[in-house]
């Protein structure tokens, strides 16, 4: 048996035998990690897509979210409807805010070194919650749904359920994104842009129409989970920051390009944090676990490489 | 035919390409030269990767001058450039399937073109499962010249395909495309103008941007200068 092979049984081991404790426990612990986890993933496989795929880092990432959730929020109250059908028309202007920003900005940096993208895409975040900030004020907003109270009992247990729609959301954007990426022309495209740029530009594929819609389709898909944000949480021009921070982390510590892992760290990672939520006084510690288990991870992984 | 009306090419004020003008007909056609001649930035500028300042570059009478690389590809223009430019963690069959799969008239025939590619770098067949990244220097050219065919070219240009190799696979690699010349029209840009010429019917010496020596392969390989300064003799 090879030494990595028996290194990730242990710690496959260790993450089975920590959830079956935490599950004893305070089964509602787990219940709420997994569910916290399904947005974390949702939120963090768009990032994995441009910036593990093709690429591009995009510092905006959560402030798209945030622009999203904006939308149809106001689309929902002016037409009297339901958010998720406010989706509908949220998503398609998502993607078309995708594709302004790519020929407005990154289009200009693609080609520069990553940093000039970190530094216009940090840019395009403050424009974007500065820009939402003075059309709807800071004033934190909520739309409030009675479906998103919905809970269940098992045993002594009870737990909200809405929150598992997030898992849904999930594990539907991860098989979209897989099979847009091994099954449709472009998504073939965009693994070779990412790979060699050159050489797709050579093999007569157009690479800026590709960068175009792929971080279209990250847009479009915040489009999307946005409106599913919206629903639970409520949302403030400032809002999306602090995801656009998890969302790299998550990236980081999946290994770029690799969208399956985007899953299983954000079960780590929201598992911990809503581990730490459950000792009395613990609330205050849970971003720094997240962060302080980022960097354990990356730590480990560069040791792994280096030795 | 691929037709280079006396173009000119530069990059910022520095002068590359100067009036140059040649063809391409259904032949193998060599484009001989020193390092900075040129050969390069002409091989770019018809794929459309360096600005043409003037002139003109018509495939089959269709001007194609200035257009984006990937219009190129798709009407018809192939390239196996100097770094050969694979997509690393792919593996060889992707590597090939993707080029054809860009290029609308060879899409629907890409598994009969896969099958004569692996025909002629059997190789290729053997590795089709491997990543591009683990195969030998030698593999990877071969594996560049194979994904180049996939598009079904009319024109095959090569940029310096020997360079870096061991000369048997030098001499395999020629020997390969003195076959495919009764295809497609090859243009193959070279320092190695000994092995070039056993597999071009022609050839153009190119110095500081423009052609110097033109002539059938016999022409140049006796010609005095040519051996003088390209075949050491």
């Amino acid at each position: 048996m090879s030494k990595t092979l028996r290194l990730q049984i242990i710690l496959g081991g260790c993450v089975v035998v920590a959830a079956v404790l935490i599950f004893l426990w305070k089964p509602t612990v787990l219940i709420y990690g997994v569910q916290r986890a399904g947005l974390y993933a949702a939120i963090a496989l768009p990032m994995a897509l441009i910036l593990g795929v093709v690429h591009i880092v995009n510092l905006a990432h959560g402030e798209l979210m945030m622009v999203a959730a904006y939308i149809t929020y106001y689309l929902s109250r002016s037409l009297g409807v339901d958010p998720f059908v406010a989706m509908l028309i949220t998503a398609p202007v998502m993607f078309g805010v995708g594709i302004l920003i790519y020929k407005l900005t990154i289009s200009h940096a693609v080609k520069g070194p990553e940093l000039n993208q970190l530094i216009l895409t940090f840019g395009v975040a403050m424009v974007l919650s500065q820009l939402v900030n003075l059309l709807t004020t800071s004033q934190t907003r909520k739309i409030s749904l009675d479906y998103v109270t919905a809970s269940a009992t098992i045993g002594e247990t009870s737990f909200g359920t809405y929150n598992f729609l997030f898992v849904g959301l999930a594990a539907a954007v991860l098989i979209g994104l897989q099979l847009f990426l091994k099954r449709t022309r472009l998504g073939q495209a965009a693994t070779a842009v990412g790979q060699n740029p050159n050489g797709a530009e050579i093999i007569g594929i157009d690479v800026q129409r590709t960068y175009t819609i792929v971080v279209a389709i990250a847009a479009g898909l915040m489009g999307i989970i946005g409106t599913f944000f919206l629903t639970k949480f409520s949302i403030f021009p400032a809002v999306g920051g602090a995801y656009t921070m998890k969302s790299f982390c998550l990236v980081a510590m999946a290994g770029i390009g690799n969208l399956p892992m985007i899953v299983v760290s954000s079960l780590i990672l929201a598992v911990a944090e809503s581990s730490i939520q459950a000792i009395p006084g613990g609330s205050g510690w849970a971003p720094l676990v997240f962060f302080a288990l980022i960097i354990l991870v990356i730590m480990t992984r560069s040791f792994r490489r280096s030795s | 035919m691929l037709k280079i009306d006396s173009i000119s090419c530069s990059y910022g004020r520095l002068g590359v390409i100067h009036d140059l003008s040649m063809e391409v007909g259904a032949e193998s056609v060599g484009l001989f030269g020193p390092n900075g001649a040129g050969k390069t930035t002409l091989v770019n500028a018809i794929f459309g990767m360096v600005p043409v300042k003037s002139g003109t570059i018509t495939l089959d009478g269709q001007d194609i001058t200035g257009k984006p690389t990937h219009e190129i590809v798709r009407s018809g223009v192939a390239l196996v450039p100097q770094a050969r430019e694979l997509f690393p963690f792919m593996t060889v069959r992707e590597n090939l399937m993707v080029a054809a799969e860009q290029v609308p008239h060879a899409r629907e025939r890409s598994s009969e073109t896969l099958e004569e590619v692996v025909s002629i770098f059997p190789i290729l067949g053997e590795r089709s499962r491997q990543l591009a990244v683990t195969l030998s220097g030698g593999q990877q050219r071969m594996l560049a010249v194979g994904r180049s065919l996939m598009a079904r070219p009319r024109v095959l240009i090569l940029d310096e395909p020997s360079l870096g190799l061991q000369p048997s696979i030098v001499h395999e690699l020629f020997s390969i495309l003195g076959e495919m010349k009764k295809e497609i029209s090859i243009l193959v840009a070279e320092q190695n103008v000994r092995e070039s010429l056993r597999s071009v019917d022609r050839g153009y010496v190119l110095e500081n941007g423009r052609i110097v020596i033109a002539g059938s392969a016999s022409e140049l390989a006796h010609d005095p200068e040519v051996e003088r300064s390209y075949l050491g003799l």
